[in-house]
């Protein structure tokens, strides 16, 4: 039996729905346009699914303010279509996951985003999407309609909520509205590749790249090819492209790539575009960015075994992206090294349930948002490595 | 004092001594003060206008004994209050008469410097200023740089989530910490964050920054470490109005660019300035902006030719560019001088912290301009403005009887009129006990109430910090702000800006 869709056009319609679904023990399941539905390749259904495909509303966008107010569930094409307008972006640069899910793109919503806490290659420099989430409307799981934070940069009046609600995946509340820094785009921008680097070399390689003052922008690796981004006004890229262009040359041949392929490259970097094996699993490795190389040597073992095991590295190591196929001969259900692991796409994660006192505390800061538990938990919260 | 605080507890208070042994024997002998002369020392921070010396202080050394000690006054309902440097402007370190003061100040080791990685695994009570010493030879330095960085613990900075002037371009704390280890009430110690960026789970570190002591006690930071730029260049503009001050702010962060800091001050502000530093200030400007550039020379040169015709275009009269570091210096002496500059022409003030969005600053200033008319005190204002966190000072004669009430009025003015132009109370002194009662200004009761029920999930008994932040003790019109007599505040030493 299909499950039931709720599409509220406002947040009181909303928080009706939640009080009632909480006061007789049913689940709902939040989406916002269903682009990462299969993150953590769970099936566990809800009893109702929300849909806030009518909170779609730009609230209040002043350009000069460089402050952006949406409803949770205006598509992020659409607000990229609002900001390109005046020259300006989100900096954390989110990345639409449909097509990593076979989904069709653009379907992305600004509150998925943001309850996955999903920036892309930018977040390097700028931060990630939690960094530029100021402010938020909700609706509790009590179906109580509250605030938090506020609309403006520089603020520490109350908790900050909005941190905890970037990568709770729909748990604590259902977003209405959220208010987001955004930043005029750069006038200029550049990449630099270096070809056939080991995996190791290119982590030294962007490592060096970032421990220098010249704000790159970008760092990535897939097999054979390491690229660095830079950003900004011309004669800053230019000033800076001049001193990574000679530091980079002790690791190998330096190719200098202009504006146009910067946009499309670095696009490709964040949606994983190269990744294209849908029907396999995707791993997920967040790692202390120096031991990068370390996710990538687990991923080439098993591409020995099998050609169409594909890794990608991004955030200078901190991020590895483990791509395996169908085909691989033995399943992998536990983490092959350090750092965190996650699988984002094939089965769920099979960790032993947790009972430390993070596992504890998580479960009564969940209690506090959502006493009765009526939000889906559908995405596992924790990968492993704790 | 008028700030209603928690009824003490007259049966933690029988039981002083008996406390006193238990901690002993957690932290050591030598590390539990009881003597009225020994708890002195911790009865006020930076928000002088209150003091209340605690009824024992406890310095420990160890993370294993910040855990016994909070496990201990867990199970025996005692209240705690943590307390790093103590400079906390909002009275966030005030003790209460009935409270264990647990002191972080023997944190203060630099445990690991991973330059790899671009972090440091710090101590809560290692100075701000500590970590870029440690650091600065190897190219790299700690970003947020709050006035008081000489003295300010980075356990402090991650309870307040601290800025300062370069936090427009760098973030403040939350942006530039990774991780930490922090101890719950009940005593269990947990790591938030870490070195691998966006892991799964909630963001409680997130949430624990900022939280100003009332989810659990810090006792290991992971700090972000960021290349040192190439070059810093600042300049001084001088506006006949201060709607072109502000139109030049907005017109160069529309431009994209993001200078290190971009600090404003209005007439009254700038003349109190020159006239004790000799910064070379223009006196007749209306409104002044302090800008610094920073990076790769090239970059700065060029920004610079890029704000000093967005400046001319929006009427500024005076343009000064800094010729060499001691000018620099001179010109950011003024600047952070404003704070004492103005205790000299006034024999008290005290200063507010609302944050407004930046196209609304000429109308505050003009309805903080009326407000000061129709009270009859007079107000000086410095600005962060590029990222629109005011700071005005009340200037007011706490020997007039009257002044002192009329002050406080107006400074709850201010912020009342800083929430209804689109800000916020605070934006980077913290709520406080200063702040506590003004909650309900810019927070619904049911805002206020999921935000308790957080508080809850970490410390059901409310045992952290009590009394700070939430306004549920009572509704209290008067609120408590800094307050300068005769230009004698706390940390004379530390420049406030």
């Amino acid at each position: 039996m299909a499950i039931p869709v709720e599409r509220p056009a406002n947040p009181l319609e909303a928080a009706e729905l939640i009080a009632a679904a909480a006061g007789d023990g049913r689940t709902i399941e939040i989406m916002g346009g269903g682009s990462k539905r299969g993150w953590g390749g769970g099936e566990a259904a809800g009893d109702l699914v929300l849909s806030t495909e009518k909170l779609n509303a730009v609230i209040d966008y002043d350009p000069i303010e460089l402050v952006l107010t949406v409803q949770a569930g205006a598509k992020l094409t659409d607000i990229e279509a609002l900001l390109d307008t005046h020259g300006q972006m989100l900096a954390f640069e989110p990345p639409d996951f449909g097509p990593v899910f076979g989904e069709a793109a653009g379907k992305s919503t600004i509150g998925g985003i943001l309850a996955a806490n999903l920036s892309g290659p930018r977040r390097l420099l700028a931060g990630a999407a939690r960094d530029h989430f100021l402010g938020f409307e909700g609706v509790s799981g009590r179906g109580i309609v509250f605030k938090a934070g506020g609309k403006v940069v520089k603020n520490v009046t109350g908790f900050d909520l909005p941190k905890l609600m970037a990568g709770s995946w729909g748990t604590l509340a259902l977003l209405t509205a959220v208010t987001l820094k955004v930043v005029p785009k750069p006038k200029a921008s550049t990449t630099l590749l270096v070809r056939n680097l080991s995996p190791d070399q290119a982590v030294q390689a962007m490592t060096r790249a970032v421990s220098l003052p010249l704000s790159v922008s970008g760092a990535a690796n897939q097999p054979d090819l390491t690229a660095l981004r830079l950003e900004g006004f011309g004669p800053s890229v230019a000033a800076r492209l001049q001193r990574l262009r000679g530091e980079m040359t002790a690791f190998g041949e330096v190719e200098v790539r202009d504006q146009d392929f910067t946009t499309s490259f670095w696009r490709d970097v964040g949606r994983l575009a190269t990744l294209t094996d849908q029907s396999g699993e995707l791993w997920r490795v967040s790692q202390p960015p120096a031991q990068g190389a370390d996710a990538v040597q687990t991923a080439e073992i098993l591409a020995a075994l099998d050609p169409d095991v594909r890794w990608r590295m991004d955030w200078a190591g901190g991020l590895v992206w483990i791509e395996m196929p169908k085909s691989l001969p033995f399943q992998i259900d536990r983490p092959m090294g350090g750092g965190r692991w996650s699988r984002v796409r094939g089965r769920p994660d099979v960790w032993p349930s947790r009972s430390d006192a993070t596992a504890r505390l998580t479960a009564r800061v969940r209690a506090a948002f959502d006493p009765a538990g009526v939000f889906l938990e559908r995405t596992p919260l924790y990968g492993s490595g704790e | 004092m008028s700030l209603k605080m928690p009824e003490l507890d007259g049966e933690v208070l029988a039981r002083r001594a008996e406390i006193a042994d238990a901690l002993r024997g957690i932290a050591g002998e030598g590390n539990v003060i009881d003597h009225a002369d020994g708890l002195r020392a911790f009865e006020t921070d930076g928000l002088t206008a209150y003091s209340q010396a605690p009824m024992l202080a406890v310095l420990p050394e160890t993370t294993e004994q910040v855990s016994a000690i909070l496990a201990y006054c867990n199970a025996n309902r005692i209240r705690v209050v943590p307390r790093g440097a103590g400079t906390s402007l909002s009275g966030g370190a005030l003790p209460l008469g009935d409270a264990v003061l647990l002191g972080m100040s023997k944190f203060d080791a630099i445990l690991e410097v991973d330059y790899p990685n671009r972090c440091a695994v710090v101590q809560p009570g290692v100075t701000n200023l500590a970590i870029t010493l440690a650091v600065e030879g190897d190219g790299f330095f700690y970003a947020p740089d709050p006035s008081s960085q000489i003295a300010c613990s980075i356990g402090g900075n991650v309870a307040e989530n601290s800025g300062g002037v370069h936090c427009l371009k760098y973030g403040l704390t939350t942006h530039n910490v990774l991780g930490a280890t922090i101890v719950l009430i009940g005593g269990e110690v947990i790591a938030l964050g870490g070195k691998a960026p966006d892991a799964p789970g909630y963001d409680l570190l997130g949430v624990v920054v900022g939280s100003e002591g009332l989810l659990g006690v810090v006792t290991e930071v992971i700090v972000k470490l960021t290349p040192k730029p190439e070059c810093i260049r600042a300049a001084l503009m001088g506006f006949p109005t201060v709607e072109g001050a502000a139109q030049c702010v907005a017109d160069i962060m529309g431009a994209g660019i993001v200078p290190a800091g971009l600090e404003m001050m209005d007439s009254r502000a700038i003349q109190a300035a020159e006239a004790f530093v000799g910064a070379g200030y223009p006196t007749d400007a209306a409104a002044l902006l302090v800008i610094e550039l920073d990076g790769p020379a090239a970059e700065c040169e060029h920004l610079l030719d890029e704000t000093c015709a967005i400046a001319r275009a929006n009427g500024a009269d005076t343009i000064r560019i800094a010729r060499d570091e001691a000018e620099r210096a001179l010109f950011w002496a003024g600047r952070k001088a404003a704070f004492p500059a103005v205790g000299r022409i006034s024999p008290d003030y005290y200063c507010m912290d609302g944050t407004i969005p930046r196209g609304q600053l000429p109308h505050v200033l003009n309805r903080i301009a009326a407000m000061s008319q129709s009270c009859g005190l007079s107000v000086a204002n410095v600005f962060h403005a590029g990222d629109g966190n005011l700071h005005p000072l009340v200037l007011y004669n706490a020997n007039k009887p009257g002044d002192l009430e009329k002050a406080e009025a107006f400074g709850a003015d201010i912020l009342r009129l800083c929430v209804e132009v689109g800000g916020v109370l605070t934006g980077e002194h913290g709520v406080g006990v200063e702040k506590r009662d003004l909650m309900p200004v810019m927070f619904t009761p049911v805002d206020l109430q999921q935000q308790e029920a957080l508080k809850e999930a970490f410390d059901p008994g409310y045992l952290l910090n009590p009394g700070k932040v939430f306004p549920n003790l009572h509704r209290c019109a008067e609120a408590g702000r800094v307050h300068v007599h005769g230009g004698q505040i706390r940390f004379p030493h530390l420049p406030r800006f």
